[in-house]
């Protein structure tokens, strides 16, 4: 008998980093498809990290983690898990429950205001940047002169 | 005369003492590599100062993190 109840789980999913930088939405595609065939409802998805393995898996050095939070059934996981264990291009799946204190909706909102604060910062700077780009070309124009 | 058994005052747990992590996790690599050996064996608790349920969360932080190739099963660590 299959239980329908359906509970929230983090997956982190390493995959190679050249194989990410080459076609992102493949990589995401790949991971997504595969999840949706066994029930699971994506919640919410990133690259949590760009960096270089502590060992080598399967040749490969660098990697890309690939952070997901998602809903399913406890029946879904092991068959997930089992797919991903013997789909290329999956280095490695750890899929774990969140930690007790752990609530998604204040997790996405502080995304969010990180996300923002960091548009804000990076409009700054472009500002500035171009705030200070006609004076150099002033500067050049007077040397010229 | 000195007593047989340690007296020495037990270290405060970090964690608990600082209040800035509500709990240990694989993803905080920089934290973890706090807490094991360039050889990448993990402290004790005697070392780490932790509480039971912290020590506990440790271990299996870095247990994940080892698996992930976040941290090494032996050698240096990577660094960032």
């Amino acid at each position: 008998m299959e239980s329908t109840e359906k509970s929230l789980y983090e997956g982190m999913f390493v995959l190679p980093q050249t194989y990410v930088r080459e076609d992102q939405t493949a990589a995401f595609a790949l991971l997504s498809e595969t999840m949706e065939k066994f029930g699971a409802g994506i919640r919410y998805k990133e690259i949590w990290a760009e960096r270089p393995l502590a060992y080598e898996i399967n040749h490969v050095r660098d990697a890309s983690y690939i952070l997901m939070y998602f809903d399913a059934s406890s029946e879904a996981i092991a068959k997930i898990e089992r797919q991903f264990r013997i789909t290329d291009n999956v280095l490695r799946v750890l899929i774990v429950n969140p930690p007790k204190d752990f609530c998604l909706d204040t997790f996405l909102k502080e995304k969010e205001a990180q996300a923002k604060e960091e548009a804000e910062a990076s409009a700054a700077l472009e500002a500035q940047e171009e705030a200070e780009k006609p004076v150099a070309t002033e500067e050049k124009e007077e040397v010229k002169a | 005369m000195r007593s047989g058994y340690n007296k020495r005052r037990r270290r405060l747990d970090p964690i608990l003492k600082k209040k800035t992590v509500p709990y240990i996790d694989y993803k905080q690599v920089r934290l973890l590599q706090k807490y094991i050996t360039p050889h990448g064996k993990m402290f004790g608790a005697k070392r780490t100062g932790f509480c039971n349920q912290n020590q506990r969360q440790l271990m299996v932080a870095i247990k994940r993190a080892r698996f992930l190739g976040l941290l090494p099963y032996i050698g240096t660590t990577v660094k960032d």
